[in-house]
């Protein structure tokens, strides 16, 4: 039987906010994608959470719940270093460690665990004892506070670390895993958005325990390959490995402007600034990029992509730049058509080589361009 | 049609012809051979559209004129296992008789009306070089052409004639080999072209049977070429070639003489010790010696010190040891000039007046 931790620090952006700044401690932190406009609530600390502030509010809404709240501007950078040191801490603990985002992991402790005392392999006594090393060293040595979930796999481990947050702690063992997950409202489960929601209250089910008479084959008939994933996932089995290697597809970033954009001089800016972070990121990655793609949004939602794919890998950020200007400048509609967002993305992501043969000649054009347009709503 | 010659008469022009016949192909007929006979002469074409190649039999012995085209692989077969001295084929309608002691056989032609026309020999305008000179020039280069399509234009060999000079340049994109042809032959040109590999292949088969010149000449499209017995056309490949000129340093100023067979001596034995995703020796220099250095993690270390003829400062450059150790088998025996200037701009490598190669090294880094 398996131990797996999951560790997710308590709001995150907002606790580091308070940890740089002792006079804003305790209060309703609430740090935004954007201060003005159209920005977007990225954290919000507990104190804020009570008035109803969430992720993804936008900030007028957030203000108007939260009028004496403490509105901050994430600082990604800080956050990322931050992040990194909770990952040094939890791979102290075993290599085996799957971060999920910059806040969360996985880890498994299976062997670690019952190395530790030589304790019978259905008990948990092992891993919870890890798991409570975890929150230690994380609040001794970040001054942050994580909630750690004990399970025997990652779903049940996931749903551990969210019952009892902020500061939380709870093991879910095999026997309990039926009554935990019993009265959970379904979109518990990992893949359950808004619209399966919907679906599933349809057929007259809200919570975990009343998927449980409903059959695999019914469904797998309603929902596909996902009603699979249900079925099991309703009954606490999940038997995803923890995956260190965690090699991402892509890197990428955009953002909306304050008010939709027409002046070239502004997008390309922001777009240039855009690819500064991101060719940052896939460099502190070791990693190389062959597809750079731009994003635009105009002001109607409808939204078009560009992109280009190199001979060689690339990370230097005038190569990158080159092109996603080039993206820019000719294979968009630019003229009288208001800009809302603009998003820059690096994918077919290699490692940056041990050995790096140099060449003879600038590397040129593109092989190979594709662009794809959408509308969305 | 009826003819008859030595086997191995025929036997070496359908040898000649087998590179040219297209490998896969949906027209059966480019796998194919066509023999045209006339009142004293046959002679055997093949081609698969990018390259095509005329050959003259000789000598033999004409009854009848007439063209008949059949399937090279076969007839190649047959005259290997064919246990006369003599051959003699005979069409009779749309069939080809080959008989003798070997046997009696009856193959089925294709209809000659339908074999593409070849472009026939060189007339103005040609070039003309020692054929043992030119395969030589091959050899020299054409190992250095990309094998995939980086840009394709690299697939193939330059040929440029400048001042009735041949130059051939092949890079790619990492290491480049330039040749020049030792004494301009007639002051012909300018032209210039991208030979595909198929066609330098097939080019140097032909000189390698040539005992005297080859003429030469580039078309827009076209490379012709013509011995005494073979006529070829090899399409060219389009676009824009590589600015190989600026590719080749001026101002290497660490210059360094070693022996071309104990250097490529020296990095053989080192770079057993690298591996397929290390591949990476690293040149010391200082004075009067040259070292070839390897170390890989799990594998080992090597270093091989050699003399050398080197004043000037100190210098460790990576690279890729079968980058070199090409360019040193170009040379063969004699002695190599190496050039350097730093660690991570490129190095030539030169022997005598008319060849040169450049070589991209390899970023040494801590990791490294």
């Amino acid at each position: 039987m398996r131990k797996i931790i999951h560790v997710d620090m308590d709001a995150f952006f907002a606790s580091v906010e308070e940890l740089d700044n002792p006079t804003i401690r305790g209060k309703a932190v609430i740090v935004c994608g954007g201060l003005t406009g159209r920005g977007v609530v990225s954290s919000a600390a507990y104190e804020a959470r009570k008035f109803g502030v969430k992720s993804a509010m936008p900030v007028f809404r957030a203000r108007k719940l939260c009028p004496h709240g403490i509105f901050l501007e994430g600082r990604m950078e800080r956050y990322m270093e931050v992040s990194l040191q909770l990952m040094r801490i939890l791979k102290d603990f075993t290599p085996l460690v799957e971060p999920v985002s910059v806040d969360e992991a996985f880890l498994d402790v299976t062997e670690v665990a019952s190395a530790s005392d030589g304790l019978l392999p259905k008990d948990f006594a092992g891993a919870e004892e890890v798991g409570r090393q975890i929150k230690e060293r994380i609040k001794g040595e970040m001054g942050l506070t994580a909630s750690v979930g004990v399970a025997t796999n990652k779903f049940l481990a996931k749903v551990a670390s969210g019952r009892r947050k902020p500061d939380g702690f709870m093991v879910i063992t095999e026997e309990e895993k039926e009554r935990v997950l019993k009265d959970l409202p379904v979109s518990e489960i990992l893949g359950v958005g808004r619209v399966m929601e919907k679906a599933l209250q349809e057929m007259g089910i809200h919570t975990i325990g009343q998927l449980w008479p409903v059959s695999l084959a019914e469904l797998v008939e309603r929902f596909g390959k996902f009603g699979r994933s249900l079925y099991y996932l309703s009954k606490g089995v999940d038997d995803t490995p923890v995956v260190t290697e965690w090699e991402p597809k892509s890197v990428g970033r955009s953002s909306t402007f304050e008010r939709d954009i027409k002046d070239l001089r502004v997008i390309r800016r922001q777009l240039y600034d855009l690819t500064e972070d991101v060719v940052r990121q896939l460099k502190e990655m070791d990693l190389r990029a062959k597809t750079i793609t731009i994003k635009v949004r105009y002001s109607n939602f409808q939204t078009i992509t560009r992109s280009i794919t190199i001979g060689t890998p690339a990370d230097l950020l005038s190569t990158i730049w080159h092109h996603a200007d080039i993206l820019l400048r000719e294979r968009v509609e630019l003229k009288e058509r208001a800009v809302r967002l603009v998003g820059v993305s690096l994918s077919n992501l290699v490692q940056t080589p041990a050995v790096e043969q140099l060449h003879l000649f600038e590397e040129g054009a593109g092989l190979e361009e594709a662009s794809t347009e959408s509308s969305k709503h | 049609m009826r003819f008859s010659c030595q086997r191995a008469v025929l036997a070496e022009g359908l040898q000649l012809l087998s590179h040219v016949t297209a490998g896969t192909t949906t027209k059966p007929i480019l796998q194919a051979v066509k023999i045209e006979v006339s009142e004293n002469k046959a002679v055997l074409e093949a081609t698969d559209l990018e390259v095509g190649v005329r050959y003259l039999l000789e000598p033999v012995e004409v009854q009848e004129k007439g063209t008949v085209v059949l399937q090279e692989g076969r007839l190649a077969e047959l005259l290997r296992e064919w246990p006369e001295e003599r051959v003699c084929m005979e069409l009779k309608g749309t069939m080809c008789h080959i008989s003798g002691r070997g046997g009696a056989f009856k193959m089925a032609g294709y209809d000659p009306k339908e074999f593409p026309t070849i472009p026939i020999g060189v007339e103005k305008g040609a070039i003309e070089i020692e054929a043992g000179e030119l395969v030589e020039m091959i050899r020299k280069v054409a190992f250095a052409c990309a094998s995939e399509r980086v840009r394709h234009t690299m697939t193939g060999v330059l040929f440029q004639v400048e001042a009735g000079t041949l130059r051939m340049v092949a890079t790619d994109g990492r290491r480049l080999a330039s040749i020049r042809e030792k004494k301009g032959t007639s002051g012909r040109g300018p032209m210039e072209g991208i030979v595909p590999r198929k066609g330098i292949e097939q080019l140097a088969r032909i000189a390698e049977r040539q005992e005297g010149k080859i003429q030469l000449k580039l078309e827009e499209t076209h490379l012709l070429a013509a011995s005494d017995r073979a006529t070829l056309c090899a399409q060219l490949i389009e676009g824009q070639y590589p600015n190989y000129k600026e590719a080749i340093p001026v101002n290497n100023d660490k210059r360094v003489e070693v022996d071309a067979e104990i250097l490529a001596g020296a990095i053989r034995r080192a770079a057993i010790l690298t591996t397929e995703e290390r591949r990476l020796v690293r040149l010391g220099l200082r004075k009067g010696r040259i070292s070839v250095e390897v170390e890989t993690p799990e594998v080992g270390e090597a270093k091989v010190d050699i003399d050398a003829n080197y004043e000037g400062e100190n210098l460790e450059i990576g690279f890729n040891p079968d980058f070199l150790l090409d360019a040193l088998r170009a040379i063969g025996k004699g002695t190599a000039h190496l050039e350097f200037k730093e660690a991570t701009s490129s190095a030539a490598i030169k022997s005598g007046q008319d060849f040169i190669y450049v070589v991209m090294p390899i970023r040494l880094t801590e990791a490294s």
